[in-house]
């Protein structure tokens, strides 16, 4: 599958598709989202792990039909170089920016650090800790995360 | 010792235009050089073969309509067997739903046929031919999609049950296919509304253009509506479609059963065409397993199936006539169409892969004592 059809995936499709009304808004967001390709009928398996990556989340977030209402993202960058890891948290902070409710569930602590509102850690099934990103301590999260929690476990 | 050389094949990011075309051609003058060392090996001449080939097949004027007359079939079952290849589901049994769609293209036609104009009838006769094509899918279409059954199995064993089928109702007597008051069982030949003539003085009947029309419009589906994008994406990612909310099982159903109704379509030509009866001696002549071929050598693309199912025709006319030209065993086509397959999907290596030759250095170890 092209760039462009993984597009049409989120987006309406008429009984015939028109993909010359969809083509610019692909150009569009190659360049917006930095994504590394020839143009829009790119094969999007043929692309690197980051590149595939920025063409999900131009793809979920550029909306169309379902417009995401809440974007669920789980582990967005591993296995990714260092650049592309920069773009694809630079875009969902953008996201973020702009309204769209996110959930971000990462192993990556760093990550979650730099990146959420609101920090929740799941121990056995349960939410045991809970606090806002800017406040949110390394200790007390991998401390919660271990299950060594006041009260808790 | 090292060899002086080695392979090395890089996958290639993009395959570039001109190979989709160049690989078939490749493929077919592969085919030509195998049949000629094997021509040469039992003491025939290769010219004097190919150029009878050539003319019987393409280039004289009853050559080319008997080709493009035979085409009319191949065409029918090379497109059944291409629209389901292209969401990777392996309907081979094209032969079975092509003997099916002609049963059921005479029972329309023999039943109808009598009080119906033939402006009514030829519509019916191939749209009944399609419709039992389809019939003969509905088991392995069903099974494939609710089970994972294998669809290569069920299709090519239900072409022997077809193939039985066929035989039942020329054999059995009174049977309703079966032409009374012969000595020799054969079928009942439809009413003259159920048949269309030739154009002009050849072999080759309207039908023709209506498959060729049938196949670019399949081949428009294909590329530009919804359908054509939800088997697309269903072939490329079956994950990716899940999320999109395209249902598999659905599809791989519809597919199915146009391609079962393409076969039987094709069937049905050969009723409104040249048999005229439900001929047992359908079962020995392999058009729908030609239909394979045809596929893998258009590389499933359902325009390009017009041009590889004439080919086909040519190879095969021209190669049926050349045990009468000369002494040149009938074979030599079957045998080309069979190398041709080869060729074309060995050919696949060189789409997918970028091969280089890499001279390994040629590197001597020198003792001095």
């Amino acid at each position: 599958m092209s760039i462009l059809d993984n597009l049409l995936l989120t987006r309406d499709r008429n009984v015939v598709v028109d993909r010359a009304s969809v083509r610019p808004e692909a150009t569009r967001l190659i360049d917006e989202f930095e994504i590394k390709a020839n143009g829009p009928e790119h094969v999007a398996r043929k692309l690197s792990g980051g590149n595939a990556q920025k063409v999900l989340l131009a793809r979920e977030l550029s909306g169309g039909r379902t417009a995401t209402k809440l974007l669920v993202v789980c582990s967005p960058t591993r296995g990714l170089d260092v650049g592309a890891i920069e773009t694809v948290r630079r875009l969902l902070d953008d996201a973020r920016s702009a309204g769209q409710a996110i959930l971000l569930i990462s192993e990556d602590l760093d990550e979650i650090m730099s990146l959420a509102d609101r920090v929740l850690v799941i121990y056995r099934g349960a939410i045991v800790h809970e606090t806002a990103g800017d406040t949110a301590s390394l200790e007390k999260v991998g401390a919660a995360m271990a299950g060594l929690t006041q009260g808790g476990a | 010792m090292r060899a002086p050389f080695r392979l090395q094949f890089e996958q290639r990011t993009e395959t570039p235009k001109r190979l989709g075309i160049l690989v078939p051609v490749a493929s077919v003058f592969a085919a030509l050089i195998a049949g000629a060392l094997f021509l040469l090996a039992t003491g025939h001449s290769v010219g004097d073969t190919y150029s009878n080939m050539l003319s019987d097949g393409f280039l004289s004027s009853t050559g080319i309509t008997d080709t493009l007359g035979l085409s009319t079939v191949l065409i029918c079952t090379g497109i059944a067997a291409a629209f389901a290849f292209q969401m990777n589901l392996y309907n081979i049994g094209g032969e079975g739903q092509l003997y099916v769609g002609m049963i059921g293209a005479t029972w329309f036609g023999l039943f109808f046929g009598e009080n119906l104009p033939s402006f009514i009838m030829i519509p019916l006769v191939l749209l009944g031919g399609a419709l039992c094509g389809a019939v003969w899918i509905v088991i392995p279409a069903w099974v494939r999609a609710r089970l994972g059954t294998s669809e290569i199995v069920t299709t090519l064993l239900l072409t022997y049950v077809a193939a039985s089928l066929v035989n039942h109702f020329i054999y059995r007597s009174g049977s309703y296919f079966r032409a009374p008051n012969t000595m020799f069982p054969q079928g009942r030949q439809v009413p003259d509304s159920a048949m269309l003539s030739p154009i002009g003085d050849t072999k080759m009947y309207p039908t023709f253009f209506i498959v060729v029309l049938l196949s670019l419009a399949l081949h428009w589906m294909v590329r530009r509506t919804e359908f054509g994008y939800r088997i697309q994406v269903i072939s490329d990612s079956p994950r990716a479609a899940r999320y999109a909310g395209i249902s598999a099982r659905r599809t791989t159903v519809q597919v199915m059963l146009i391609s079962g109704a393409l076969a039987g379509l094709g069937g049905a030509t050969l009723i409104i065409g040249s048999f005229q009866r439900l001929d047992p001696g359908i079962v020995t002549l392999g058009y729908g397993y030609a239909g394979i071929v045809i596929a893998a050598l258009a590389r499933n693309n359902m325009a390009a199936v017009i041009v590889s199912g004439i080919l086909f025709a040519g190879l095969r006319s021209g190669g049926d006539k050349l045990q009468i030209s000369t002494d040149t065993p009938i074979h030599i086509g079957v045998m080309l169409q069979g190398a041709i397959l080869l060729f074309a999907l060995g050919g696949e290596a060189f789409r997918r892969y970028k091969i280089r030759v890499i001279r390994t250095p040629n590197v001597r170890a020198e003792v001095t004592v």
